[in-house]
């Protein structure tokens, strides 16, 4: 499969205070990569440098052969943009418009394509979601779970080649978060589209990921596949706490012995 | 056979419409190859669309071709492009048939 996403010796700096320090990771097409990290930890700085919205102090940033620390130009940013969808925790959809006009929308600003087909491609993308029936709707007439779906079908309505996903899991209760990476999973496999998720899910993150980032105060701690990273953990006392399902049982223990 | 703004040629012949794509239907131009297609419309013939010149194709051309199978008998696609198949798999259009 072909790289989509290399970041090379990247680094970030805010004021006196370094954020990402010396990042380098690979993605290749339809895989998906898991950003896990302690708040604080540089997860959304990296998100922002990956989207262009921040420029690095140092380091490269390629994606699908476009150097995108490199890029000035508006006309090739615009055009990265065309063929990435961005899903922000909060900020997804427009709670004054419906559904159907909030997932119009990028179409009707970006294309001129009759009004036909626009209703075509929202049908399309609110099936793959599994959303029906909610054109009319207004965002705050939906459920966590399937506002959740509806903002995932507009990331989708143009087609990204990457899809950028910051905290899929937040607000969301344990049968609604497994029916996302259901979901996202199926999506994966369906569309085939690379997948940039940033989880403090960690049962989701295990779920999900072909690989893993882990980043401790700015800095790489881990990076690889999951069975790479069975391999090390134990031996990594950040990666060891990071993800010790045993902390919770030890608490229950506690609990019942007080 | 005419030559057209989208760079597609079309010919009548028989109860056929013959369309052959020099273009690659995408969401920029997706409008102009509807609009195209749209001056041809009539249900007793059948759209053969030749995408064999073409490299890509986006959801665009599937909800083309899912509003354009309405006004004819049926819709025959003739591609060589396994991306362009593959396309074509991720939304029904009953009268399409993949050739």
């Amino acid at each position: 499969m072909k790289k989509i996403i290399t970041v090379e010796k990247l680094n970030f700096r805010y004021k006196e205070k370094q954020i990402l320090d010396n990042i380098n990771f690979e993605i290749l097409e339809n895989e998906i990569l898991v950003i896990l990290g302690q708040s604080g930890s540089g997860k959304t700085t990296l998100l922002k440098n990956l989207l262009g919205l921040v420029k690095p102090e140092t380091g490269k940033i390629v994606i699908n052969d476009f150097v995108l620390t490199d890029c000035d130009d508006r006309e090739e940013l615009r055009y990265y943009y065309k063929n990435i969808g961005v899903l922000f925790q909060n900020a997804t959809l427009l709670n004054s418009l419906t559904i159907y006009e909030n997932l119009a929308l990028p179409l009707i600003e970006k294309t001129n394509l009759a009004r036909e087909i626009i209703e075509v491609i929202i049908k399309m993308k609110l099936s793959w979601v599994g959303l029906n029936d909610v054109n009319e709707l207004y965002p705050y007439e939906l459920s966590g779970g399937m506002k959740k779906r509806a903002a995932l079908a507009r990331a989708l309505i143009m087609d990204p080649k990457i899809l950028y996903f910051d905290e899929p899991h937040s607000g969301l209760d344990p049968i609604t978060t497994y029916e996302i990476n259901t979901l996202l999973l199926e999506l994966k496999k369906f569309l085939k589209i690379t997948f940039i998720v940033i989880t403090h899910d960690i049962s989701s993150a295990f779920l999900l990921a072909d690989k893993l980032l882990i980043l401790n105060a700015g800095k790489v701690e881990f990076f690889g596949t999951k069975s790479e990273f069975n391999k090390v953990h134990q031996k990594n006392e950040f990666l060891k706490k990071f993800v010790d399902f045993k902390r919770i049982f030890d608490f229950v223990d506690y609990e019942a012995n007080h | 056979m005419k030559k057209k703004k989208f760079n597609l040629e079309i010919k009548k012949q028989d109860n056929n419409v013959f369309v052959f794509l020099n273009d690659n239907v995408l969401f920029e131009n997706a409008n102009e190859f509807y609009e195209e297609i749209k001056k041809h419309y009539n249900n007793n013939y059948n759209l053969i669309i030749d995408f064999t010149k073409c490299q890509k194709a986006d959801t665009s051309l599937l909800a083309c071709l899912s509003v354009i199978q309405n006004y004819f008998k049926s819709i025959i696609i003739k591609c060589l492009n396994d991306e362009i198949k593959y396309i074509l798999t991720l939304w029904q259009i009953p009268k399409l048939v993949i050739s």
